[in-house]
């Protein structure tokens, strides 16, 4: 009673971090320790505590837009979405929470920013009070349809099928799903709706202004449904644009590109990198071309293929492999899942002889699958050894088990050792 | 009523009053409400208010205690239940893990798992 009481009013002062609070251990920063005494030892701490399993590299600071700011990623994404904004009269952000700001604040301000146009004529409002008679208010008009950033109901197949619908009128529809985990609900409209409406009506309709935004992967402790990688079910479908960036910089570019893409995208967001990933950001719009993978680092002997998160783990492993075995590799941010660029990925196969191949993903059926036997048509001759894939296991994403589940360095660095001894 | 914030990550008073949540914590909250119904038929009392209050403490403290000291069950159990029997692919999955570990499991946080 009272003592449920004030662990609850406890909890109420909690003054969580929000977004920031999200990737710290439950019982880090939960209602146990203010609860009850706390029966920490410096082993309990250390269970609690997990650390990360890759380290986030920044691009060096990119000359060619203008003016840069320090952002994390999801201030890139907000900065993405605010140049959007304002060019674009017809663009609105709708989906669960983002009005306040959103689960990771990827829409702080933006509702504010952007206040509805007050139109000419003001409606009087007629007030009976009780005690005080009659009063006369203006009421402005400020709702529906005026708003540019709104929430939806939780309902993620009526967010998509309302997002396509907007992008059916013209309007640039920007939707996001709160976690990629819960993506399933609104599948058919995806696949059935938005990827098939040009090729149905012969180009008569489409909604090619709507992007999809949804966090994405591995948060080490995001357990069965706050994890996934759902990728490789959209690869498989022909209409849309499936889009990874790997950090703010590539993501603010890549963002615009998928909102400005006359093709529904989805655009995943590595939720870890969310305030992991900071680095210099141009503060003007900006483009990076879809379906174009970036070579981020050259090499000689073996081509590393990979997207979001997982790019900074093969970097690592790459140097690793330089140090412990003098390989020198070529490492690949794919950055498109569909369509996704082959050319890039066959010349430097063909130059290295070997691919290696890592992402989040259960092995079966994952995106590296599609890559692996794509490339041994394009390359066979080229190959000095089996393509490699890195990848989850073909289990759902586990809890506690997710150290062991996730294609860490070292299971890369193992794979990539055998590949260069075969 | 939800007193408490969604989760740890969660700030609710960015979408709903701090008044809002306090009248139902303060003077709506349906456990005091019956506390105080049963102090009124004299079935409660503050002394045993306090005693309870004290040995529910402890036996949470304890449970806690008691699971923390736990080791977390085998990694091996990673694989299990995804279907009623184990596919082999899965099995050797499951073989390719133990494998690793044997030659990089001082990477991973062993000594927290059951062996």
């Amino acid at each position: 009673m009272a003592a449920v009481g004030s662990a609850a009013s406890w909890l109420f002062r909690l003054r969580a971090a929000g977004a920031e609070g999200h990737w710290r251990r439950l019982c880090g920063a939960g209602l146990a320790r203010g609860f009850l005494h706390p029966a920490a030892t410096g082993k309990d701490a250390a269970q609690r505590r997990q650390v990360a399993h890759f380290t986030f590299q920044p691009d060096p600071e990119p000359r060619e837009y203008g003016q840069t700011q320090k952002m994390n990623l999801f201030q890139s994404i907000t900065s993405a979405l605010d140049n959007s904004l304002a060019k674009d009269p017809t663009a609105v952000i709708f989906g669960e929470d983002v009005a306040f700001g959103g689960v990771f604040r990827c829409t702080v301000g933006l509702r504010d920013k952007y206040v509805p146009v007050k139109n000419h004529s003001t409606f009087y409002l007629y007030e009976f009070d009780y005690y005080f008679g009659v009063h006369v208010q203006n009421m402005e008009d400020s709702c529906t349809g005026k708003d540019r950033v709104f929430n939806t109901p939780l309902c993620e197949q009526g967010i998509v099928g309302f997002g396509i619908g907007i992008a059916v009128t013209g309007a640039t529809a920007i939707a996001e799903i709160q976690f990629a985990d819960y993506i399933f609900p609104a599948f058919d409209q995806i696949v059935n709706e938005a990827a098939k409406y040009r090729y149905r009506s012969g180009d008569l309709f489409n909604c090619g202004s709507l992007t999809i935004r949804s966090p994405w992967g591995c948060v080490g402790h995001g357990a069965l449904y706050h994890s996934q990688s759902p990728e490789a079910f959209f690869a498989h479908c022909p209409g849309i644009k499936v889009v990874i960036p790997r950090s703010p910089f590539q993501a603010k570019g890549l963002l615009l590109s998928c909102i400005e893409d006359k093709n529904p995208c989805i655009f995943f967001e590595p939720k870890i990198l969310y305030r992991a990933a900071v680095e210099q950001v141009p503060v003007e719009p900006y483009n990076i071309p879809l379906s174009q993978a970036e070579v981020i680092q050259e090499g000689r002997d073996v081509t590393l293929v990979a997207w979001g998160t997982q790019v900074h783990v093969i970097r690592e492993v790459a140097s690793m492999a330089k140090e412990k075995l003098g390989v020198s590799c070529e490492i690949i941010d794919l950055r498109t899942i569909i369509p996704w660029d082959v050319d890039t990925v066959c010349k430097s196969v063909i130059k290295t002889g070997r691919l290696l191949i890592s992402h989040e993903a259960p092995l079966t059926g994952g995106f590296a699958s599609e890559i692996s036997s794509t490339i041994q048509e394009e390359c066979f001759l080229n190959l000095e050894a089996p393509i490699s894939r890195v990848c989850g296991y073909d289990t759902p994403f586990p809890h506690i088990f997710e150290p062991f589940y996730i294609p860490d360095k070292w299971k890369c660095y193992d794979a990539l050792r055998k590949m260069i001894n075969y | 009523y939800r007193i408490g914030h969604h989760s740890t990550s969660d700030d609710s008073s960015a979408y709903r009053s701090v008044d809002e949540v306090n009248y139902w914590d303060k003077q709506d909250h349906p456990i005091s409400r019956l506390r105080h119904y049963l102090l009124s038929q004299g079935w409660w009392d503050e002394e045993q208010e306090k005693a309870w209050r004290k040995q529910s403490r402890k036996k949470v403290m304890e449970a806690f205690e008691q699971a923390e000291r736990k080791p977390k069950p085998n990694p091996n159990l990673l694989f299990s239940d995804v279907y009623q029997e184990m596919p082999s692919q899965l099995r050797k999955q499951q073989e390719s893990l133990a494998r690793h570990l044997q030659t990089y499991g001082e990477h991973y946080p062993l000594e927290h798992f059951d062996k």
